[in-house]
């Protein structure tokens, strides 16, 4: 009962109808999209697209979204119970929180003042406090939030999606990584983007705004009107190939993917060109901050809303590094050292630009139609890292931390799950990967133990074996 | 709207005695022989009464069955078409089983027949968690699911007869061409002589054919000439080069280990290598299947005298391809998931089943149960990721006996010359001034940095580099160094002299008993000074012996100014012929525990580490130690605290042998204790007093220097005798390595000085070794099963032995079981490896298996399209002695192989996947084969796609465009997606704009002052093996025209037909 595309060659059959009778379109990694085929939902859907916000290096819950006062009580004690084993194999005292908390809006929720900007949407989010990872290394971890699996060879959540649903817009590929030039792939790789053993139109595109380059070899390597010339003399060789042997349909295509290609040359500029964008919203970002990866991050958020407004299913966006603490270009947020500048630098540099992706799209009505997730592959230890960078880091914590949603379905001003009064270990509706995965799903209209691929011999899902919806959250 | 049961079933049945239910027995007996054991096998798992009830139905007992769904009614007893679980298993609304294929039509058939009798049912109860555990013994399962084909004996089936004299003269011809009549097609004329040319080079090498060679079979394309191009074709190096990258996608052939870094695997490409020499040879697949599991361990090992080396020992290789986790703090989780990496790998590659499927239960569709898994799992697990020596033992053991000849005289010589030298010894130990000056207090700061991190140049001249080093060595040692009281007494006055002695006696007299406690009260104790001890351990490589080191073992430097590098303790040394030997010590496996572990070393480099769960790579948690030092020191081995609980072992190798981060040069270790626990353990090092026979008095400088002189002399006589204690060695060791006494090879007497040069003159000869990954044999384990899989459940260990659905012996307790499993995989009782090798071959040649799904001939798999051409093939294959070549070379001589790649459109709608090859399958051609095709238009020399280095995150953008898979797991199918990212590559990369640029340029020099016409006709040749049609010389022609200078004109067409699919494309 997998969602599967119609089987290739009839679908081929169905879209080339003749190459010149064809709308030609520009989309990038995506062929299939050009049918506009959309498979059917499960069930109603909340949301259409995802934004995913990773924090990729690991967030302080306990310093931010889900705040421990009993921390501040404990400062420089050692942990009272048992503590498990550490990346860094270092474990310090009780680390009060560098940020003062109190509650927000009118849900009342407790924050810590880490993100002002947020802190004031409050009543937009719905607050997970008791997610868990399996693992506290970056590159397993960042597997694991995206695929669900520790290690490289499954299919990252916006490939599923991608499959799952096709993309709204033929012009665009569906899944898009965007990237910044003071922002690197996290540790594990362009993997984690990947479509695995999915059709390859599902993978993430990395889109890196940075530069006039968006996509790789998207510049012209000739004079427009010469490719053009040269392109009509392939096409016609390709069109006469086409007659003679029994791929016309591969063939035929193809040729459509070169004019694509072609397209796209002037497409994706034109995405990327914001220049259209009024000046207020430009501020609201913090594009054009004299912080260069907050201008840069801001750019993103912006482009995340221009993605989402063409159709785009999944974006996913990369935070800049400010190299402090540990937190080097893969791992922004992995303060082991001197997480007061570390996180103020990280948070200052996202907090504005995300609070006006949400007022944003909350303005143009897309807010309900988005889900916006904010998530690190784990959170941090409510105790020091001893050695590292006097006693003011915290090593890696994914027995307990915090994410967040907002939009596409979610309540608003919610908070779901618990952790001890230390942050330490998750303790009320203890909550993983697999039911994120599931929940976001679920609002997608699908349901994630139907989603699946069979490889090697198995159904397999993004949820693997486990998941359930967390119906909670659910508006 | 449910009739009653006796309604239906006397209405239905009226005729047979009725039970109470109104049911017979034979009625029962239907229900427990063809309906219970599909419900059990296929439903309960979704749908019970105890754990999962899917859309509220449970089917596990007759009432939940009857009680029907949330949405009503399941089954109408008496009425299959009215009930909705007969549409579902027909597939007709939803289908079920939900996750497993569609059930058989006689199955289906059966359902059919038991509703229609009235749906006899006699499960009365709700069942337990036990009786659904119960339900179907996996005896029954197995007994079933081994009629599926693939576990079949293969049938000799001879092929059927051919009137067709086309169709007549292969055997492959002969069981394709009656589908042909029976399905309606008719199958394309042979292809061109162009196109057949091109075809094969394009298939058997990757790389297309050369304009002459095409013209040469256009002019003669005779039966002769064609066998004779497909012998060449298969007798090139390219043959290798192309099936070798095959190969390489079935055991996901990688450089790097992926995920945080991306650490290199060190000499992986001695795999790749291997299997394009393999190929090329034609060696016989169960050959290379022997090597590729147990390759180290065969008794007549396959030598490559040419290179002199073992290849069958490369072949294990691909079981370190393994993407592995960073730093895992988990080391059995990463364990399991490695394990589980190489089982897959082996299975799908070589067997075409999914045994990593049942890590967590029995395989839910083939026969394959979970002790399956953890029987493979104990085979693997009983090795250790390493480094292996691959040279012949030949050209390891080069040389090796007339060093130790040469080395026998050195010893008595060098005894007599420093007997005779005793007094200068002395003369210069009273005169070394062992102040620390400024300088050399910053160069051994500097020192103790990584040595890429180091800023300072050390002194060139070689007596100021002794003096720093022994400065350094005296710190490091300390106090009981054996020249520690000239060092750090010199203030001294000669009573506190006599005190100070006297308190070092005290002292380390409670030291020794302090360090001999720790020991006995160790966790883990191990004495490598005891053959027994050494016996237990795991030695690979050329140096170190099998056999443990008396004290006063030395090493003759083999390059510098000294003549003697070292003297030792007794103990396992790796270089004491050359450190270009190399080696690798491994501790059987112990249970970590306390908070301290050592091993006592020394070395050059000797890569130290304690390895939990064999994890391989070097990071945080996972950190080496590398011993470089000239004086046996404890090296406490980090993070032993952490991994307490966890299995662990010892290690020691030489720095190209790490299996990361290696270091290439020469390299050597010694080793003498490992001791894990709870004490820290204070270095003893070797005073002088352990050395003098008698206590003597010390009562000054002087007393103290005679104490010198009298140590030294019993050292050297002892040595010279071979009966040196450890501390006479290390002792004698200090004044030799600083020159104390005359150690420099230009000082050297006359009766010296030939024989050093001798030795090195032998050692040099001797060569770095050529090295390859490898599965080094460890501890044999048997590994208990994993209750659903999870790792904290452990269950019974489970003996090591093939599957069980082939052979249910178990291996033998005294090795990992390689050996064995590799016979088993290549005995007859394995129905499967054949028919998946020559499928495989079928693949690359046809565009798709005869079965299609490559790496999965299981249930879940689709069925052969030819099944008694497959066996043909697979037994053939066999007689054939295994050969590649011989399989290959049938298929492409085959007539079904020549066909046209053109398609009626009668085969078009009939045979719309062309399953039965009424023509030749177009298709695109593979990454490499797309980029090797560019690279050739451009020029002749260039290195093949091949060779590219494969790091897991970071392909190739050009390759990774076009498909190629990031190595995970077997990929027998390459994808051939179409996507724009394909064009923007070819239209815009300066690899295809260089390559139209050198081609024109090419094409322009070959054929100066050449027309128009001529020069596109060459192009032509060149990328499609014909001559452009008119009307594609009507229209190249006028874009030649339109482009004013001819340079231009010839590399705007090179570029166009680079970019045409044509180019892309074997048809």
């Amino acid at each position: 009962m997998s969602i599967e595309p119609l089987n290739r060659r009839e679908f081929l059959r169905l879209t080339s109808k003749g190459i010149g009778g064809l709308a030609l379109s520009s989309l990038i990694n995506s062929a299939s999209a050009k049918s506009g085929y959309l498979p059917q939902p499960h069930h109603p859907a909340r949301a259409k697209s995802v934004i995913f916000l990773y924090m990729s290096g690991g967030v302080s819950h306990v310093d931010s979204f889900d705040p421990k006062p009993m921390l501040r009580e404990l400062h420089g004690k050692p942990m009272p119970m048992h503590v498990e084993r550490t990346q860094f194999d270092d474990v310090g005292n009780i680390l009060g929180s560098f940020w003062d908390s109190k509650p927000y809006g009118k849900s009342g929720i407790e924050l810590t003042n880490l993100f002002p900007h947020i802190a004031q949407q409050v009543d937009k989010l719905t607050v997970v406090r008791s997610m868990t990872a399996k693992f506290s290394e970056h590159a397993q971890g960042n597997f694991f939030m995206h695929t669900g699996f520790p290690f490289l060879g499954y299919p990252s959540a916006g490939a599923w999606v991608n499959y799952g649903l096709g993309t709204e817009n033929p012009n665009l590929p569906g899944f898009v990584v965007l990237q910044s030039a003071g922002s690197k792939t996290p540790h594990g790789g362009v993997s984690l983007f990947g479509n695995a053993f999915l059709p390859a139109t599902t993978q993430g595109s990395i889109f890196n705004i940075s530069g006039d380059r968006a996509v790789p070899h998207i510049e012209p390597g000739m004079m427009k009107q010469e490719q053009r010339q040269a392109l009509d003399l392939i096409n016609s060789l390709d069109l006469g190939f086409a007659d003679r042997v029994a791929a016309k349909d591969a063939i035929a295509s193809s040729v459509e993917n070169a004019e694509t290609a072609y397209l796209m040359q002037e497409a994706v500029p034109e995405l990327t060109n914001i220049s259209g964008e009024s000046e207020k919203t430009l501020e609201m970002y913090g594009v054009n901050d004299p912080i260069a990866q907050m201008d840069e991050y801001a750019r993103q958020c912006l482009m995340a809303r221009r993605l989402v407004e063409r159709g785009v299913r999944f974006v996913e966006l990369s935070c800049c590094s400010h190299g402090i603490g540990g937190g080097g270009g893969g791992n922004p947020w992995d303060q082991h050292g001197d997480i007061q500048k570390g996180h103020g630098t990280m948070a200052k540099q996202v907090d504005q630009p995300i609070a006006a992706l949400l007022e944003d799209l909350d303005q143009r009505g897309l807010l309900d139609e988005t889900l916006v997730v904010f998530t690190g592959e784990f959170g941090r230890n409510p105790f020091s890292q001893s050695s590292f960078s006097k006693d003011i880091g915290r090593d890696h914590n994914p027995q307990g931390f915090s994410l967040w949603m907002a939009g596409g379905g979610a309540k608003r001003g919610h908070v779901y799950g618990a952790t001890d009064e230390f942050g330490y270990h998750a303790v009320e509706e203890i909550s993983n990967v697999y039911e994120l995965w599931a929940t976001v799903l679920h609002l997608m209209g699908i349901d994630h133990e139907k989603l699946t691929f069979q490889y090697g011999g198995r159904n397999l899902r993004l949820s693997d074996v486990h998941g359930r919806v967390w119906k909670d959250i659910i508006a | 709207m449910r009739t009653p049961l006796f309604v239906v079933s006397l209405f239905t049945f009226g005729r047979v005695a009725a039970t109470a239910f109104g049911f017979n027995p034979e009625q029962y007996d239907f229900f427990e022989s063809k309906i219970r054991p599909v419900l059990a096998e296929s439903c309960y798992d979704c749908h019970n009464s105890v754990n999962k009830k899917k859309a509220g139905l449970a089917l596990d007992y007759r009432d939940a069955i009857l009680a029907g769904s949330e949405n009503g009614s399941v089954i109408e007893p008496g009425n299959p078409e009215d009930s909705p679980l007969i549409w579902a298993i027909r597939h007709e609304d939803t289908e079920m089983p939900a996750d497993g294929p569609k059930l058989s039509d006689a199955v289906i058939k059966d359902f059919e027949n038991w509703i229609a009798m009235g749906a006899p049912d006699p499960r009365d109860k709700k069942p337990t968690q036990l009786d659904l555990d119960n339900a179907v013994s996996w005896e029954t399962l197995l007994e079933k699911r081994r009629q599926w084909w693939s576990f079949q004996p293969l049938e000799r089936v001879r092929p059927p007869r051919v009137e067709d004299t086309e169709w007549n003269q292969s055997p492959i011809d002969r069981f394709i061409l009656p589908a042909f009549d029976e399905k309606g097609l008719t199958p394309q004329a042979k292809a061109e002589p162009g196109t057949l040319v091109r075809r094969l080079h394009l298939i058997l090498t990757g790389l297309p054919p050369s304009a002459d060679t095409v013209k040469r079979f256009i002019a003669d394309p005779s039966e002769d000439a064609y066998q004779q191009i497909v012998d060449d074709l298969l007798a090139s190096d390219a043959f290798g080069e192309r099936w070798g990258r095959h190969w390489m996608d079935w055991y996901r052939y990688a450089d790097s280990h992926g995920s945080e870094g991306d650490p290199d695997l060190p000499y992986a490409s001695a795999y790749r290598d291997y299997i394009i020499r393999a190929l090329n040879d034609d060696v016989p697949y169960d050959q290379l299947i022997r090597e590729h599991i147990a390759g180290d361990l065969i008794r007549k090992p396959r030598l490559n005298q040419q290179l002199g080396i073992n290849e069958s020992a490369i072949g294990p290789a691909h079981f370190r391809m393994i993407p592995h986790g960073f730093g895992v703090t988990d080391a059995y989780q990463e364990q399991i998931v490695n394990t589980e990496n190489q089982i897959d790998v082996i299975s799908k590659a070589i067997l075409g089943v999914t045994v990593s499927c049942a890590r967590c239960h029995n395989h839910k569709f083939d026969p394959i149960s979970q002790a399956d898994f953890y029987r493979l799992y104990g085979v693997m697990i009983s090795n250790r990721p390493g480094t292996r020596n691959i040279d012949t033992l030949e050209k390891q053991n080069l040389n090796k006996r007339d060093l130790e000849k040469i080395k026998r005289r050195i010893r008595s010589s060098i005894a007599d010359y420093w007997m005779a030298n005793l007094d200068k010894a002395m003369e210069n130990l009273a005169a070394f001034d062992f102040q620390v000056t400024e300088e050399e207090a910053a160069l051994i700061a500097d020192l103790k940095k990584r040595a890429n991190r180091r800023k300072k140049t050390l002194p060139e001249d070689p007596t100021a580099l002794e003096r720093l080093y022994l400065k350094q060595e005296l710190q490091q040692v300390g106090e009981y160094h054996p020249l520690a009281p000239l060092a750090f007494w010199a203030e001294k006055s000669d009573q506190e002299l006599t005190e100070a002695w006297k308190q070092q006696l005290a002292n380390y007299e409670q030291e020794l008993l302090e360090v001999e406690a720790a020991k006995h009260d160790a966790t883990y104790y191990a004495d490598l000074r005891d053959q027994k001890t050494l016996d237990s351990w795991y030695v690979e490589g050329n140096g170190p012996g099998p056999k443990v080191s008396p004290a006063g073992v030395f090493a003759v430097a083999t390059e510098g100014v000294r003549a003697i590098a070292g003297i030792y303790p007794a103990g396992v040394y790796s270089h004491l012929l050359s450190d270009k030997h190399n080696g690798t010590l491994a501790s059987p496996y112990h249970t970590a525990e306390g908070d301290w572990s050592y091993m006592r070393a020394i070395g050059k480099n000797g890569a130290i580490r304690m390895s939990a769960r064999n994890y391989p790579l070097e990071q945080g948690l996972h950190p080496y130690t590398l011993a470089n030092n000239g004086f046996m020191q404890w090296f406490p081995l980090q993070k032993y605290k952490f991994w307490n609980d966890d299995r662990v072992h010892y290690q020691i190798s030489t720095a190209a042998d790490k299996p990361v981060k290696h270091l290439e040069g020469r390299s050597w270790f010694g080793v003498t204790e490992v001791v894990g626990g709870d004490a820290e353990i204070k270095e003893l090092g070797t005073p002088l007093f352990t050395v003098l026979d008698n206590e003597p008095r010390i009562a000054g400088k002087a007393s103290l220097l005679e104490a010198y002189r009298q140590g030294l002399k019993e050292s050297i006589v002892a040595w010279k005798r071979g009966r040196s204690t450890d501390a006479q060695a290390q002792y004698l060791s200090a004044f030799v390595r600083y020159n104390l006494l005359p150690n420099r090879i230009d000082s050297l007497p006359a009766t010296l000085a030939p024989l050093i040069a001798g030795y090195r003159a032998l050692e040099s000869a001797i060569p770095f070794p050529t090295r390859a990954p490898a599965l080094l044999e460890g501890d044999v384990i048997d590994q208990p099963l994993l209750v659903r899989g999870e790792y904290k459940k452990a269950a019974e260990p489970v003996r090591r032995q093939f599957l069980e659905v082939f052979d249910s012996r178990p291996y033998s307790p005294r090795h990992s079981g390689r050996l064995e499993l590799a016979e088993d995989i290549i005995s007859s009782e394995n129905t499967l490896k054949s028919r998946v090798i020559v499928n495989r071959l079928w693949h690359y040649v046809f565009g798709k298996g005869i079965v299609s799904t490559t790496d999965n001939f299981g249930r879940l798999g689709k069925e052969p399209t030819h099944p008694e051409l497959l066996d043909y093939l697979a037994l053939d294959f066999e007689k054939q002695d295994w050969s590649i070549k011989t399989a290959l070379r049938q298929m492409v001589l085959s007539r079904a192989f020549r066909s046209g790649s053109g398609a009626t459109e009668a085969s078009e709608e009939l045979d719309p996947n062309n399953e039965y090859l009424s023509y030749f399958q177009p298709r695109r051609l593979e990454a490499e084969s797309i980029m090797d095709s560019v690279s050739s238009m451009a020029g002749e020399d260039f290195q093949r796609a091949v060779y590219a280095k494969t790091k897991r995150n970071q392909l190739d953008p050009f390759l990774a465009a076009f498909n190629l898979p990031i190595p995970t797991t077997t990929n027998g199918v390459r994808d051939s997606t179409n996507v724009p990212a394909q064009a923007l590559t070819m239209l815009n990369s300066d690899f295809t704009k260089n390559a139209a640029k050198d081609w024109a340029r090419r094409t322009l020099e070959e054929r100066p002052n050449a027309s128009a016409q001529s020069l596109i006709e060459s192009l032509y040749w060149e990328a499609y093996a014909r001559r452009p049609s008119e009307s594609e010389f009507a229209k190249l022609t006028s874009y030649y025209k339109s482009i004013e200078d001819t340079d231009t004109a010839v590399e705007r067409i090179a570029f166009a037909l680079l970019n045409s699919k044509e180019f892309i494309y074997v048809y």
